[in-house]
């Protein structure tokens, strides 16, 4: 089981977005947008509800999870 | 860009042309060496002023180009470069120091006295690398800063990372010293009292950079001294340098006491490893530390 986003989505839809502004706009570095993009990081509970209101949506809109058999 | 940064810059443009002047200064007066060093007139006071005007500007220049972060979105290699520099310049400025010292010696008591004169001549050029490149840096600094803009969130990566490349260069500058000082005066040699201020120095980089870092956080104190993937990082790395260093420090105490000397059919130790092995363990934790603090950031 591991994490699935749609972040890249939600920052193309909102203007094409930049990572660093996503960054700037949550209170994080790009480089941490950037690996949640990947997988390669998990967010924080407070990190992920801080997006999701930012791109005025539910954190599962943004986060599921995906099952690896 | 706030007015202040401004001024900052115009410091340093300042401070690196005086020392760029300076060094030529001393390159011309360093073309009689070593009579010179045993003269005392104005002109040979000079110099040794030069090297107080060097000292401060690399402390000035080096707090600057870290501030100047935030300002430097498009900068940022060669933000990196400037203090990357500047951390190896300071380091020789120290041995420019002590290789005029021990020329002074060395030609007083009729000694040969040409590698620390090679020394002397290397360090000069790396200074005036340094303040050549920072001259350059805070010119096309100070033009492009009409059309700047401020993120905290790029300043606050610069930092980490800055942070991280200045660790690994004092840490491998500081174990490579304490090998050198074991290969050639033996573990056994007794340590004097002044061996052990360089390894001062070669920390005071990292220092100076978190010192700037704590600059940073008090003026933005919202934002915190890292984000969670740094933290996340950090304890990592943290965890890494653990298991690495601690295994590392046995063996070395184990080796160094099978190699100690037998007396009285009692074993003891004494001499260097006695007290350096601070700086070793600290230099080894250091680097453990920084290379993985930057791979876990660049790729996980």
């Amino acid at each position: 089981m591991r994490l699935g986003n749609n972040l890249r989505r939600c920052r193309f839809d909102a203007n094409e977005m930049s990572q660093a502004d996503l960054a700037e706009a949550v209170g994080v570095t790009r480089q941490s947008i950037h690996s949640i993009e990947k997988g390669k990081f998990v967010p924080s509970t407070l990190l992920a509800l801080k997006l999701a209101k930012f791109f005025n949506k539910t954190v599962e809109d943004i986060f599921f999870i995906i099952e690896i058999e | 860009m706030k007015e202040h940064s401004r001024t900052l810059i115009w410091i340093c443009i300042i401070l690196a042309s005086l020392s760029l002047a300076w060094l030529g200064y001393n390159s011309f007066m360093y073309r009689d060496i070593p009579n010179i060093l045993v003269i005392q007139n104005i002109y040979t006071n000079f110099i040794g002023y030069g090297l107080l005007v060097f000292f401060f500007s690399h402390i000035i220049i080096n707090l600057c180009g870290f501030l100047s972060a935030r300002y430097s979105k498009y900068m940022s290699v060669a933000q990196n470069v400037l203090i990357v520099l500047g951390a190896i310049s300071f380091i020789f400025l120290l041995l420019h120091f002590v290789s005029l010292h021990e020329i002074e010696d060395d030609f007083t008591n009729g000694y040969p006295f040409k590698s620390m004169l090679k020394l002397t001549w290397h360090s000069q050029l790396i200074m005036i690398c340094f303040f050549l490149f920072s001259l350059i840096y805070f010119i096309i600094l100070a033009r492009k800063s009409g059309r700047m803009d401020s993120t905290k969130s790029i300043s606050r990566e610069q930092i980490f990372v800055t942070l991280n490349i200045i660790g690994i260069v004092c840490s491998i500058v500081g174990i490579l010293m304490v090998l050198i000082y074991f290969k050639f005066q033996g573990i056994q040699h007794s340590l004097r009292r002044y061996d052990i201020v360089p390894y001062g120095f070669i920390i005071l980089p990292y220092l100076l950079v978190l010192a700037g870092w704590g600059i940073r956080y008090y003026n933005d104190r919202r934002s915190g001294w890292y984000d969670e993937k740094q933290n996340s990082n950090i304890n990592r790395s943290g965890m890494v340098a653990l298991m690495v260093s601690l295994p590392l420090l046995m063996f070395l105490t184990i080796f160094c006491f099978l190699k100690a000397p037998a007396s009285s059919e009692q074993f003891y130790i004494s001499g260097t490893i006695t007290v350096l092995w601070l700086p070793f363990y600290l230099f080894i934790v250091l680097f453990v530390f920084s290379v993985t603090a930057l791979y876990n950031y660049k790729n996980n």
